[in-house]
């Protein structure tokens, strides 16, 4: 890979479920890059969230190795690791009821020990998060009183207090209204700014195509494809991943995919049932 | 605000743990004063051997119910979950059922046999839950807790039928009813050091508790090892309720409705609803077995009153719903 140095690679990463036969990820090679946006593509159950997991080192290899920022997870204290690697999952607020900014605080949580109680740099780091996020106007209302939206910001502001150099966030997108998406996505960029690596799974082509530098395109578990997004977001590699016909038009300087609504010539292309037959 | 109503409560905790010294049939009828109790050797010795014990492992008992309730239901993020849920209850009632018809009944081998069979009712339900071939562990470990206390419960109902009934089938009964009239200094002693270690993990870990409360990838992400410190805080959260359920028998309901109680008070942040909860379940049992002991003559035995006061209280709290707690 050419361009900023790798913040993950990702090297022959197989893993497959317990009491599952064919693997989740198979031989997935993978040089993720620093200060950018990478954005992984698949259709449902093509092993996005899998990688990720991988990536936090949740879910160790049953074949290859992971390294982030040129190290493998088992070579680091777990601490020290979660002050690298970061994770906002889908609606994972938990099922109890926290403040917003009782909530945010577990960010702090890697740089504490395992009796230790958060202190006023901790309650500090919360506050100026809360205020670049927007979110200090809702820091005691009760997380699961909160938007999808706003749950999902004060998922990621959870992930700012930790401030991890790369962060993963899986299907940020998924549910938010467009206000939601525009501020989900400025803070990503915001990030980006930063330095940090962020790494979000996405099922939509579109999300990658506003946001992402780099792409990676999953198909049933193997990798179809990775690079810049300009390079790696054309129709035969997006055809190819989601197993539809898809056009990539560009409108107002911006890439745009959309599927093909009527059937090619002579013939007609496989549908998603086919997909996960 | 809320870390002085915790701490308001502990204040009345502490005069209601005097108060209660003073209460019982001698030598006033209800309330005697302290120079009453002073000036009186019998009363003196009275209090001194056989109240002052009690009160003091009638919060003990509460503390650790209620604290033992709280950990189960953050863990399984079920609100509706207590010891009754993992077979520990169960196991300490076959336990003493066990004892009873089986060997020679003494308080002894009662306590030990609850004790053994209630831990060993987490130990079948861990295990099992692994090997269940479906759902997440939460969900897997519960349906084996589940699954494990319906045997337990079988198997007491069988040493029911085959105990004597004139002999064994009332101590069984009055086992299982709990409480807490035959408790004294060596009994509270032994207690203790299982009691107090399983209390100091699960306050020092309190706010721990918020972590381990989300999904277990977002813990582990946070520098959590959630399946250990799961674990860890589970044999705390058994081992405690083991410790006193086999002195004071099957008393139910605290370890239900006390956290409820504890979060509308304080709130869901554990680094504060857990320490409300010890405080309050004390605050609740010794109260209770204030009752029990002079409401009437004899002895009202413990667990009813526990079931009566938490079922109204849990009711009253389910139909109050303050916006933003889900019970």
């Amino acid at each position: 890979m050419s361009g900023p140095p790798s913040a993950v690679t990702v090297e022959g990463v197989s893993y497959t479920y317990d009491r599952r036969e064919l693997p989740a990820l198979d031989g997935v090679d993978l040089a993720l890059p620093d200060a950018a946006v990478t954005a992984v593509l698949g259709a449902n159950g093509s092993g996005k969230t899998t990688l990720l997991n991988v990536i936090l080192g949740w879910l160790p290899p049953s074949e290859g190795r992971v390294r982030v920022h040129g190290r493998e997870h088992r070579r680091r204290g777990r601490r020290e690791w979660s002050c690298q690697v970061g994770l906002v999952s889908q609606d994972d607020a938990g099922a109890f009821e926290l403040e917003l900014a009782e909530y945010v605080l577990l960010g702090r949580a890697p740089y504490l020990g395992l009796l230790e109680r958060p202190g006023p740099q901790d309650l500090a780091a919360v506050e100026a998060v809360l205020a670049t996020t927007g979110l200090e106007a809702l820091r005691t209302r009760l997380v699961s009183s909160l938007s999808s939206g706003e749950r999902q910001l004060a998922s990621i502001a959870r992930a700012l207090v930790q401030n991890p150099r790369v962060l993963l966030l899986d299907e940020p997108l998924s549910h938010l209204d467009l206000a939601n998406t525009r501020g989900v996505l400025g803070l990503v960029a915001g990030l980006r700014r930063q330095g940090h690596a962020v790494i979000l799974t996405t099922h939509d082509p579109n999300v990658a195509a506003a946001v992402a530098d780099w792409v990676v395109l999953l198909r049933r578990g193997r990798l179809v494809a990775d690079g810049p997004a300009a390079e790696i977001l054309t129709r035969e590699n997006l055809s190819s991943t989601y197993g539809v016909e898809v056009e990539v038009v560009s409108a107002g300087g911006r890439t745009v995919v959309l599927p093909t609504l009527d059937p090619p010539p002579g013939g007609s292309f496989p549908g998603p049932l086919e997909q996960i037959s | 605000m809320d870390r002085h109503r915790t701490l308001l409560l502990l204040a009345v905790l502490v005069a209601a743990t005097a108060a209660s010294l003073l209460l019982g049939r001698y030598p006033g009828p209800v309330m005697s004063s302290p120079s009453a109790i002073l000036d009186d050797d019998l009363a003196a010795s009275l209090v001194l051997n056989l109240r002052l014990p009690r009160v003091l492992a009638a919060v003990l008992l509460g503390t650790a119910l209620a604290g033992a309730g709280f950990v189960f239901q953050t863990l399984f993020r079920n609100p509706l979950v207590d010891s009754g849920f993992l077979g520990v209850s169960q196991g300490a009632a076959f336990g003493a059922s066990l004892a009873i018809v089986c060997a020679s009944g003494s308080a002894a081998t009662v306590q030990l046999g609850a004790a053994f069979f209630a831990v060993l009712g987490l130990g079948l339900s861990y295990t099992l839950g692994h090997r269940i071939r479906f759902g997440g562990p939460v969900l897997r470990l519960l349906l084996a807790g589940i699954a494990v206390g319906s045997l337990y419960t079988a198997g007491t109902g069988l040493l029911k039928y085959l105990a004597d009934p004139l002999r064994q089938l009332p101590d069984i009964t009055f086992w299982i009813l709990g409480g807490l009239w035959a408790i004294t200094w060596p009994d509270l002693l032994q207690m203790l050091p299982v009691t107090i270690p399983a209390l100091v993990v699960m306050a020092a870990m309190s706010w721990r508790l918020n972590l381990l409360a989300l999904r277990d990838e977002t813990a582990f992400s946070l520098g959590a090892a959630p399946r250990l410190e799961r674990l860890v805080l589970l044999i705390a959260a058994v081992a405690a309720t083991a410790a006193v359920v086999a002195k004071a028998g099957q008393i139910t309901w605290v370890g239900l409705i006390i956290p409820h109680l504890a979060r509308r008070l304080v709130g869901w942040n554990a680094r504060l609803a857990l320490p409300t909860s010890l405080v309050l379940g004390g605050l609740f049992v010794l109260l209770c077995d204030d009752l029990a002991r002079t409401l009437r003559s004899g002895e009202i035995p413990l667990g009813i009153l526990t079931a009566m006061v938490g079922s109204i209280a849990f009711l009253v709290l389910l139909t109050l719903r303050r916006p933003g707690i889900r019970a």
